[in-house]
């Protein structure tokens, strides 16, 4: 019996929704205007007096300073200052679209409408979306119409501001607005938004913690970055990624509030929720924090003696009382809290019996060494022969390393590398209160802004039922900062082998832009000189260097690729200094002295060729750290030294046509590079 | 025509609307009169569609009303407090009406915003409660409803405009065809302006009749004895909702007509008897003191 309204005029009432919001709230957009107008002026004003070249009593040297810098400085502090102002705006045009649920006498005016509540609702959050966003749009896009017409491209950071903006407004106002219709109050509505984006990536953490303070091997850094970390956190959108989570999420949230805002009962204004789904998640979430909380810190410092002891009278201790201070702020008072407190029970069981597990490592984690005959390959990584890019994953490197040894002997070799590391590490007898710290390290060292402390053993084995187990192995606990106790295994027995090489070495794997060192050293030689760096120098780039000599380095790089590849005999020779100098190369004595000893041990080789590389692990120091620190958290990840033989006719010969090796297959003293 | 069909509307354990069912014809206006909580303005808000019925159903021209956008089109709902953003004014919520109200009425705006005495760019917010109000009429009746739904519209107006008011929606009904529902405590006004009267208590309906069948079915009389009757049962046969007695003064309210109870009272030797009808208060009074809800049962 219910007429429908065609979608021309459904649209047509949603576009006059808008309008309107558009009216009630144009005091706000102006104040966003001004305020973004007169900081982007005061910006670009500071960025250009401050920056310029011209300015002979800040930058002396002004003939090669252009205003590149202070144009991208200007960059990233508008976008950054509009990435800011949007936010704050965000929040309050959302907390003011959405009140309609909230107010009864609004309530009243929206109910009585002649509009359907989907409608509304959707009108609503068009608003929303659109005063958020236009305005940053409009002004991002000033500056980088001020700054392309300057002859400055956008620098990343200012693109990635985009993004950010776009991902962050369309999922904080659709999960805000799933919430309001929720909620009774716009009180309970911000209270219970900001718990979830607070308490939900604590919680994750903690429990990612256990995970890699409880599980050795298990390297819980493969949930950086990902979405699971920050699954209801939508204020993470605005990080701009996980980009395809954030859309699925914001399509979620915007079709489960169609489907509630239909059956929302109206008189449900004022009161403490329309629904209660999300009241029961945030008191479970909070709960859960804080009980981990006080679990782990009285599990760390053994109270009663025992670690799972004193997580359990911790845990109790914090997720009760965090329980009933929820209920009392969103139900206003004590009203069904015994009916409401099953999901708490639950919770306590579930965790402290998930604890316990862990701790006792009922399923023999800790300690699972596969047996030889059980394994069909596998695979080690010692990192400090492995190049690896920094935007590379360690689980899924090692699980790719699971195929790479297949002969018994090798996989007794790793299964024995294996076991003396758990033994030496004495990780089967690690005490309960330790682990518990270790949550602590985890988390700590997870949530620095650069990696301290990247894996060092991976080990991997494809099992002949088809599975595949990994164990990758990182210092863990605060004594390990500090301390030179980890134990470290002498791995040469199968990096050394040709096959690793081909897999983990920088030679094979590194790009040439990675490559920081690249040179030619002569084998016989006095004193430092004797060696031929093939890289240009930092002048040379930024000046006059032709793309033929930025291409050498990559000519010589294949030609050893192919010399490497081809050769079957004599790799011995080649990788012999690969782990030996390694070791040592701040040493110019043993430097020197090991070239010497090469000299005289191999009179087939022509020289030695070092390949270094600068790998920068962190992915969050974007460019903007670049800029303002300086790269500080670079640091050279591997260092490889190859001896030429005579064999490798196609290295030598683009040495000798670039002018570095004499005919005589002598270093040419009075090469270019030398 | 809106018909409520077995209509219940409960807010948890209070049961605001209970089973209610009554039929309301095109161009009347009915008068919600009831006590405090009676569910008037529940009422009120599920025929607008604010609030969905938890059983029983609105049928507006046989259209449910509920989330429907066409049938809500020809009604409009003014609450006891009208809602204005901070920077509304007339013109500026006439922008949103006009997109909306498939009736809405250029002309007829004009001539409201004429009538009554406020400006249309003045903030409404700042304006006086019956300034409001006439604000919300001002809006109302521009968009042309077939159906009105006033709560305590009188409250805050003064006695002119009242009359104003009166007037515009008597027009109204005889012009257009226009149904009105009044929720109001002020049973001056409505005994002026309704065709019928509905009585709620406790979430149910206690009568739904015309106000003249109402005051004709309804007596208050006056009876003085010479001496007072001993006894007890001396009004038998006598249809008495209400008996006050002051001495030998006996104050008797009287359903039925006056020619079925004088006989009776004549035969009681009366040295005085008057009778009149009953102003809407008062049979208000007198129907709630029946359903149990007077002053004496208060106190």
């Amino acid at each position: 019996m219910t007429s429908t309204v065609s979608f021309k005029e459904k649209f047509k009432q949603a576009f006059s929704i808008f309008k309107w919001e558009l009216k009630s709230c144009t005091g706000t957009l102006v104040v966003f205007s001004i305020l973004a107008a007169v900081f982007m002026t005061i910006i670009l004003t500071l960025c250009l007096v401050i920056g310029n070249p011209n300015n002979s009593f800040l930058y002396p040297d002004s003939s090669e300073m252009t205003y590149e810098i202070p144009l991208q400085v200007f960059q990233i502090l508008t976008s950054g200052m509009i990435y800011f102002l949007t936010i704050i705006f965000t929040i309050i045009y959302t907390v003011k679209v959405y009140s309609y649920l909230h107010n009864k006498r609004k309530a009243d005016l929206y109910g009585a409408l002649p509009v359907s509540r989907v409608t509304l609702f959707f009108s609503k959050s068009a608003s929303a979306f659109i005063f958020s966003l236009f305005p940053a749009l409009f002004f991002l896009g000033i500056m980088s119409i001020i700054s392309i017409c300057a002859g400055q491209p956008l620098v990343n950071e200012a693109t990635h501001t985009y993004l950010k903006l776009v991902i962050g407004t369309l999922s904080c106002i659709s999960a805000y607005g799933l919430i309001s219709i929720c909620c009774g109050t716009t009180i309970n509505s911000v209270i219970m938004f900001i718990t979830v984006c607070v308490a939900y990536p604590l919680s994750a953490m903690f429990v990612k913690g256990v995970a890699g303070g409880f599980f050795y091997g298990s390297y819980s850094e493969i949930f950086k970055d990902h979405f699971i970390m920050n699954a209801l956190n939508p204020l993470a959108a605005y990080d701009g990624i996980n980009v395809i989570y954030w859309l699925i999420f914001t399509l979620i949230c915007l079709a489960g509030s169609a489907f509630l805002v239909r059956k929302r009962k109206a008189e449900r204004a004022q009161s403490s929720f329309a629904y209660y789904l999300p009241c029961h998640i945030v008191k479970v979430l909070v709960s859960f924090l804080a009980g981990m909380f006080l679990g782990v810190l009285f599990g760390s410092i053994n109270v009663f003696g025992y670690g799972l002891l004193g997580f359990i009278f911790g845990f109790i201790l914090g997720s009760i009382p965090a329980f009933i201070i929820c209920h009392l702020i969103f139900y206003k008072g004590f009203s069904k809290l015994v009916l409401t407190s099953i999901p708490l029970g639950g919770l306590i069981i579930a965790v402290i019996v998930g604890i316990a597990l862990c701790d006792f490592d009922v399923f023999g984690y800790n300690t699972f060494i596969p047996n030889s005959d059980d394994v069909e390959s596998a695979g080690l990584i010692d990192t400090d022969y492995c190049y690896y890019d920094k935007d590379e994953s360690f689980s899924s490197l090692t699980k790719k390393s699971a195929g790479d040894f297949d002969k018994k002997e090798d996989i007794n070799t790793i299964i024995n590398f294996h076991q003396q590391y758990i033994d030496r590490e004495n990780i089967a007898s690690i005490a309960s209160n330790e682990k518990f710290s270790n949550v602590w390290y985890d988390i700590l060292m997870n949530n620095m802004p650069f990696s301290v402390d990247p894996p060092h053993y991976c080990f991997a084995y494809k099992l002949t039922n088809g599975m595949t187990v990994t164990r990758i192995y990182a210092p863990i606990g605060f004594d390990s900062i500090y301390s030179d106790e980890y134990y470290y295994i002498n791995t040469t027995e199968i990096t050394s082998k040709k096959e690793y090489v081909e897999k983990y070495s920088a030679m094979e794997r590194a790009d040439i832009s990675n490559i920081t060192t690249f040179t030619v050293d002569a084998l016989k030689r006095s004193g430092y000189e004797g060696t031929a760096d093939l890289l240009p120098n930092y002048n040379d780039i930024n000046n006059n260097t032709s793309n033929e000599q930025e291409n050498i380095p990559k000519k010589v790089l294949a030609a050893l690729k192919k010399d490497f590849a081809a050769d079957k005999s004599t790799t011995d020779i080649v990788l012999e200094p690969f782990h030996s100098i390694s070791s040592d190369y701040y040493d110019g004595y043993s430097y020197h002295n090991s070239l010497s000893e090469y000299s005289k041990e191999y009179p087939d080789v022509v020289c030695m060729i070092s390949i270094w590389t600068n790998n920068n692990m962190d992915n969050e120091i974007s460019s903007f750290s670049q800029i303002f620190l300086g790269g500080y958290f670079n640091y050279h990840a591997t260092s490889e030294y190859y001896l030429i033989p005579k064999s490798y006719t196609n290295t030598i010969d683009v040495l000798k046509e670039i002018g570095v090796l004499n005919d005589d297959l002598t270093i040419n003293e009075n090469s270019a590079y030398y | 025509m809106i018909e409520i069909k077995n209509l219940t509307k409960k807010f948890d354990k209070i049961t605001a609307v209970n089973n209610m069912n009554v039929k309301i014809n095109d161009g009347s206006v009915l008068g919600l009169v009831g006590s405090n909580g009676s569910g008037k303005s529940t009422l009120l808000r599920l025929l607008s569609g604010v609030y969905q019925p938890d059983a029983g159903a609105i049928l507006v021209d046989g259209k449910k009303l509920f989330d429907n956008p066409k049938a809500k089109g020809e009604c409009y709902f003014i609450p006891d407090f009208p809602f204005f953003y901070n920077n509304s004014t007339i013109n500026s919520t006439a922008f949103l009406y006009r997109k909306l109200y498939p009736n809405w009425s250029e002309e007829q705006f004009n001539r409201y915003c004429s009538i009554f005495p406020i400006k249309r760019d003045a903030r409404i917010i700042n304006m006086s409660k019956g300034m409001q109000r006439q604000a919300a009429l001002i809006l109302a009746l521009s968009t042309c409803p077939k159906y009105l739904f006033l709560d305590e519209i009188f409250d805050g107006l003064d006695p002119v405009v009242r009359h104003l008011l009166k007037r515009i929606l008597i027009d109204h009904v005889s012009e257009n065809n226009m149904t009105v529902i009044i929720a109001s405590h002020n049973l001056r006004e409505l005994e002026d302006l309704c065709d019928r009267v509905c009585l709620m208590h406790k979430g149910t309906m206690l009568m739904e009749r015309e106000i003249d069948a109402l005051r004709l079915g309804l007596r208050k009389v006056q009876v003085a004895f010479s001496e007072v009757p001993l006894a007890s049962n001396v009004f038998e046969g006598i249809n008495v909702i209400n008996v006050w007695q002051n001495g030998n003064i006996f104050n008797l309210t009287i359903r039925g007509t006056e020619e079925d109870f004088m006989p009776k009272l004549d035969a009681l030797n009366p040295v005085y008897i008057s009778a009149m009808p009953l102003t809407l208060e008062e049979i208000f009074i007198s129907e709630m003191g029946a359903a149990g809800y007077d002053v004496n049962s208060i106190l």
